[in-house]
């Protein structure tokens, strides 16, 4: 119960949820600057492939990665419910570099999610890469489980594989 | 007794050097009283009287009356009180004596009091002489102090220690000999220097040997405590510029840690509530705006001295802050501002004629306050002393003495041992009042019987009159308007002045200049305008950029355009209209112009033209041309090094120029103009050039090219290009002006983080040229739209040569892979655009339908295909979004009409991998 309680571990409070190739995830709330629907995406060339591109964010640009590519799942075509969600990812050092945009299947609700739902997360095996994941959490409402995305770390690393490339 | 009237002799003489008898009055009263008391105690006629009168003369002394006959008579009282101070010592009573003749020698001498071990008269001598020489060097110290300069004073001084050495060796006291010994090592050091060594340390010295001399009269055994600390102050202190060298610019002096015993630090410090005062930041905000014009008139002064109107400038700003300081209580500022709007008022009614020294000096008040105004914002203060020093010096300079500094260098030197003027005395009131080099040319003419006395005389009266209505005229013309001579005669009496052309040039007003007068005249206008925050700026152009795009998107919907209503149309063109002429208006919001870099450059070059020993003429034009305020912020910088640079590597010392029989002037230009679409900033030089051989070799030798690479080959560019390397420097030697010209790559990185290109263009021996080339704005370029698949990308107009449409004949296929096409009578490779971005350079099987933009680079000339040519227009470059790294061939985004983002190319860097792919 202690592990909950850890810096880097999930910390109670308000997440948006999403859905990724039938999979519920959650960020935590703070860092969504805002949602979007989906944008004509205007391609890079020379990125990876879960770079998708930039969109015009009411005058700004801003770079959008789509999130299950980057989480190793598999592309699906974009329609109606295909949101972008605009993480502020200004930890990652100064204003500029902040908003990031993520594409997602479609947005479901913000819950808030309390310690006593939180559990860590459990391992698969070692040819399962949990690090993306800050923890789980069963929520009432929910049938399923709620992945805590640790998102940092998912745009850390996309950060990291730009900057490599 | 010899003791306290020593002891207050010095207090008071401390006084005279360090407080100002206006404000502080006490500290020359008390020891005044002192005096007075111990001499009426003795009976000393003499100093009683000149102590009653100093008191009469301090007491009568007011703010705004000439504090100078009140230090004068203190400074005898202190003379004459020394005097009698030392004979008291030695026993003898003092005979009243006239002053000033401090170097009198006591009529008759009874032996004083033992010293173990050394016979009566030798001490008695000893007393006497070192006794006199103390007095001479404390007189020595103060008249230094005014007049730092004097050379003469130094040599004495140094004598002075020196034979105070001998004497102290004969008595074996060689403790003191010590210190003595470190004292003359320390003014050997300053001897022969531009710059005038420091002072401070010798004052305790002097304090401390007359108490040495006192311990040695009263018969003690040891000597006062501190000579290994003397010792220590003289060998450790490296000589610091009390004032700088050469151009008379006169910073302030550095404020002196060893004021320790004298004075503790002690900063300007200003009351607590003006700093709250909430009109405060206005009030710097201008002051410093009313400094630069004022900086503006005194560097158009040095060009031409015989301008009035920035001298009426310079007043009005020194008197303006003036008034407004008074206002807010701000004493220190107001004394600066008075003694210096007083001296420029004496110079603008003619009363005082302004000289470089003059001009020096103001830059210095101007320098002052704008420390004063940084310590106002939380910089730190400057010390009181060095204020009060500095005014000291504006006043003594408006009584008519003034420093001048000394004409070692350059063509003033030169011309002046030309017309005759040999003597350092005739130098310094040449250098004072060129004006009188001048007059012997009239003196000239007389000899050749060209003129009568009379008529000369009656044309200086005419010329001095004329000076004072403001309108200066030089004798030699005014002789030849007169009818007095005729200008046959002038030419020959001005070649015979000596050489003709040096004296020609000094006193002729420079020509090179005009161009930045007409600007300089127009930055000491302070313009009427508003004070707007550069946020708020930035703000408002940022809304009007989304204004533009929403209203882009509205009139470009379709569904708008389907309701086919001539009103709506009419309404949507009227609303695009504004909104097109809002952008312009708001963009040239941002809008500044070079002006203030370009003075910037212009006080740069100075400075560090006289520090390099050079003589340097800068011409500049074109500052009134306008740039987005982010360039003209951002070109600073790579502009001083590069006139750095080209003053210290390039430009040659007056003799070298001479030998190489170019003026001894160095010429430097900066210009700045528009052409096609973008800025140009040039600096040349008429130095020694760029000299290829010399590159190439130390390319090889610091390992930045091979031999193999045959540099001998390549163009003079490419080995220019090697100057911007990291690493690479031609130097012979460090200078810490501009390094090991470490400078030049940096510059080239600014450069070309601007999306400017720098090119460097030479000739050894004749000069060079450096020149910038940075775009109008840095948010806006004009591009072509064009379509390639199902992307829209934004090419810089700047950039594309011509658009044509390819025929199969002249689109040759090579190697089976790359394509070739000849156009303008050459052979161009053909990439597909977004092939070219996506490094798929294979284009086989496509067939050459759409356009073909041929676009070139310094790298060269590329033919990219493009499906459709969308249309031409001005774009807003945005960020990529800055977490993304930079892609090589893309510099941004462009947000195009329909709100969709158009990557815009980097055509440099897109041709330069394209030629790197191909070759």
């Amino acid at each position: 119960m202690d592990k909950k309680t850890e810096a880097n571990g999930p910390q109670a409070g308000k997440y948006l949820t999403f859905l990724l190739n039938g999979g519920d995830y959650g960020v935590p709330i703070l860092l969504v600057r805002e949602i979007i629907a989906m944008h004509a995406i205007t391609a890079l060339p020379r990125l990876p492939g879960h770079v998708k591109g930039v969109i015009n964010l009411r005058g700004r640009i801003i770079p959008v990665i789509d999130l299950r590519l980057r989480l190793g799942m598999p592309p699906a075509d974009y329609d109606k419910h295909t949101c972008i969600i605009v993480i502020d990812a200004s930890w990652m050092g100064d204003e500029e570099h902040a908003p990031i945009g993520c594409i997602v299947d479609t947005v479901s609700e913000v819950l808030f999610v309390d310690e006593q739902q939180i559990e860590p997360t459990p391992s698969f095996g070692p040819g399962v890469d949990t690090s993306i994941a800050l923890g789980v959490a069963k929520h009432p409402s929910r049938a399923t489980v709620l992945t805590l995305l640790d998102i940092r770390r998912v745009l850390g690393q996309v950060e990291a594989s730009l900057q490599a490339g | 007794m010899s003791l306290p009237i020593s002891a207050h002799s010095e207090a008071l003489a401390k006084a005279i050097v360090l407080s100002d008898p206006i404000r502080d009055p006490g500290a020359f009263l008390a020891p005044l009283e002192a005096i007075l008391a111990l001499a009426r105690g003795e009976g000393f006629g003499e100093l009683i009287a000149l102590c009653e009168q100093a008191s009469v003369a301090l007491r009568g002394l007011e703010p705004g009356r000439d504090p100078n006959p009140s230090l004068d008579r203190m400074e005898r009282v202190v003379l004459e009180s020394a005097r009698l101070a030392e004979q008291l010592a030695q026993g003898i009573r003092p005979e009243p004596q006239a002053l000033p003749a401090p170097t009198q020698r006591p009529s008759e001498s009874k032996p004083a009091g033992l010293v173990s071990g050394v016979e009566p008269e030798l001490l008695e001598l000893f007393t006497l002489s070192a006794g006199e020489n103390l007095s001479g060097i404390e007189r020595n110290l103060l008249e230094l102090e005014a007049q730092p300069r004097r050379s003469d004073l130094w040599a004495e001084l140094r004598r002075q220690v020196h034979t105070l050495k001998g004497e102290c060796g004969v008595l074996s006291l060689g403790e003191v000999q010590a210190v003595l010994h470190e004292a003359e090592s320390y003014l050997d050091r300053v001897a022969g220097k531009d710059r005038p060594g420091r002072l401070d340390p010798f004052f305790p010295l002097v304090d401390w040997l007359r108490r040495v001399l006192a311990c040695i009269k009263s018969g003690a055994a040891s000597l006062p405590e501190g000579a290994g600390q003397l010792r220590g102050r003289f060998s450790s202190n490296a000589p610091e510029p009390a004032e700088p060298a050469h151009g008379g610019r006169g910073q302030l002096p550095a404020a002196k840690p060893g004021d320790g015993p004298r004075q503790a630090l002690d900063p300007v410090a200003f009351p607590a509530e003006v700093l709250q005062d909430e009109t405060l930041p206005d009030f710097i905000t201008e002051a410093r705006q009313h400094l630069e014009s004022a900086e503006a008139g005194l560097l158009a002064l040095e060009r031409q001295p015989d301008d009035p109107e920035p001298l009426n400038v310079v007043f009005r700003a020194f008197h303006t802050i003036k008034g407004v300081a008074g206002f807010l209580n701000l004493s220190p500022i107001v004394r600066l501002a008075h003694s210096t709007e007083t001296l420029m008022d004496e110079a603008r009614k003619g009363r005082q004629l302004f000289t470089p020294a003059h001009i020096g000096l103001i830059l210095a008040a101007n320098d002052a306050t704008s420390r004063l105004l940084g310590a106002l914002s939380g910089q730190p203060a400057p010390e009181r002393s060095e204020i009060d020093l500095l005014i000291g010096r504006i006043d003594a300079a408006t009584r008519g003495e003034i420093e001048v500094p000394s004409p070692q260098v350059g063509p003033l030197r030169e011309v002046l041992e030309a017309i005759g003027v040999q003597s350092a005395e005739e130098m310094d009131s040449a250098a004072k009042d060129p004006t009188a080099a001048v007059k012997r040319l009239g003196d000239i003419l007389l000899e050749r019987s060209a003129l009568s006395l009379q008529d000369l005389q009656f044309a200086l009266a005419r010329q001095e009159r004329l000076r004072r209505e403001g309108k200066p005229v030089k004798i030699g013309d005014l002789l030849v308007e007169l009818g007095l001579i005729q200008r046959a005669q002038l030419e020959q009496a001005l070649s015979l002045q000596g050489q003709g052309s040096p004296v020609k040039r000094l006193l002729e007003t420079p020509s090179v200049s005009p161009p930045i007068d007409a600007e300089t005249v127009r930055k000491m206008r302070v313009e009427s305008t508003v004070m707007v925050a550069t946020q708020r700026l930035d703000l408002l152009v940022d809304m009007v950029g989304e204004l533009v795009i929403a209203q882009q998107m509205i009139v470009q919907d379709p569904q708008l355009g389907s309701l086919h209503s001539e009103t709506l149309s009419r309404n949507l063109a009227q609303v695009s209209k504004i909104t097109r002429d809002l952008q312009e208006a708001s963009m040239s919001l941002r809008m500044v112009t070079f002006k203030s870099t370009f003075q910037k450059m212009s006080r740069l070059v100075r400075d560090v033209a006289a520090k390099s020993g050079k003589d340097v003429a800068l011409a500049m034009s074109g500052a009134e041309t306008e740039v987005d305020r982010t360039v003209v912020e951002k070109i600073s910088d790579p502009l001083i090094h590069i006139l750095r640079n080209a003053i210290d590597h390039g430009l040659e010392a007056p003799d070298e120029r001479r030998a190489a029989g170019k003026p001894s002037k160095g010429q430097l230009r900066l210009d700045a103009y528009t052409k096609s679409g973008s800025i140009v900033i040039e600096v040349r030089d008429d130095g020694r050039g760029i000299r290829r051989e010399k590159i190439i070799a130390k390319a090889l030798s610091v390992g930045l090219i091979s031999e193999t690479q045959r540099p001998e080959e390549w163009s003079d560019n490419e080995i220019f290009k090697l100057i911007f390397a990291p690493g690479f420097s031609t130097a012979e030697k460090v200078t810490d002006i501009s390094g090991r010209g470490v400078g030049m790559d940096v510059v080239k990185r600014n450069v070309e983080g601007m999306r400017g290109k720098i090119e460097i263009a030479s000739q050894p021996g004749v000069g060079s040229t450096f020149t910038l080339k940075l775009p109008l704005t840095l948010a806006i370029i004009d591009g072509m739209v064009v379509r390639c698949g199902s992307e829209r990308y934004v090419l810089p107009t700047l950039s594309i040569v011509q658009s044509f449409r390819p025929s199969t004949e002249t689109l040759h296929r090579v190697l089976s892979k790359g394509e070739l096409i000849e156009v303008r009578g050459r052979l161009v490779p053909v990439f597909s655009l977004d092939g070219a971005l996506r490094d798929q350079f294979d284009r086989s099987g496509r067939s050459p339908e759409g356009i073909l933009v041929l676009i070139e680079s310094t790298g060269g000339q590329v033919c990219v295909l493009v499906d459709a040519i969308l249309g031409q227009q001005q774009v807003v470059i945005k960020n990529l979004g800055k977490s993304l790294p930079s892609i090589d061939g893309v510099s941004g985004g462009a947000i195009l009409g329909d709100g969709r983002v158009a990557l815009i190319v980097d055509v440099e860097r897109l041709i330069s991998r394209l030629t790197m792919a191909v070759a």
